[in-house]
């Protein structure tokens, strides 16, 4: 597995648990601490070949573990895959939320540096917002 | 693959025209965002961002006007 060198994300992961059909079957699976693609396909409006299908990529990426158990493979969540997977969309969100923090704070610096000294002159900040429009800037 | 989207609300004390300086122009974007931009912040420009270091397997995205026609 690869990873970007934006942010630390393995796409593969992620291409997992983009999808709404699989993300529901990881939840059944968390609830009844584990299932089979019958009783998967029982609770879901997809056929049982799309429920196996689904296993098979959730199994692929280290989300889900099979055993055999019987007839049927049984599958059980992965929980440290899971939290690695939640932890890597946490850290991009945690990423974007430092940026906006850092355009705020650049874009506050520049407007200090606009506006007069004094804060309560609102009129003056409006006709020096005015001036440097008419400057080009 | 279906695309969801995120969205955050955030009080900059700064004019719009400010803000969008610093959200568009290169010379600013790369104080937030990637380590090297060059491009014009017009439609249709062409240019590339730089996220890393050049010499060691950096992420060079790059705009062409071809790819906006």
């Amino acid at each position: 597995m690869t990873a970007t060198l934006v942010e630390d994300v393995d796409d593969v992961l992620w291409s997992a648990i983009g999808d709404p059909t699989r993300r529901r079957m990881l939840d059944l699976l968390l609830v009844e601490g584990g299932g089979t693609a019958t009783t998967l396909g029982q609770q879901l409006p997809v056929t049982r070949q799309a429920v196996a299908k689904h296993l098979g990529v959730l199994d692929r990426v280290g989300l889900v573990r099979a055993r055999t158990a019987g007839r049927e493979r049984r599958y059980q969540v992965d929980q440290a895959q899971l939290a690695r997977a939640v932890a890597q969309l946490s850290s991009v969100g945690t990423a974007w939320d430092a940026r906006l923090q850092r355009i705020k704070r650049i874009a506050e610096a520049i407007q200090r540096t606009q506006d007069p000294q004094h804060e309560s002159q609102h009129e003056s900040q409006h006709d020096s917002q005015h001036a440097s429009r008419d400057q080009g800037e | 693959m279906e695309f969801g989207s995120i969205a955050r609300e955030i009080y900059v004390e700064a004019s719009p025209e400010v803000v969008f300086d610093v959200v568009s122009s290169p010379d600013h974007l790369k104080e937030w965002w990637p380590d090297e931009a060059r491009y014009e912040p017009m439609p249709g420009s062409a240019g590339e961002t730089v996220f890393g270091d050049r010499d060691a397997g950096a992420v060079v995205m790059t705009a062409t006007p071809e790819l906006w026609s």
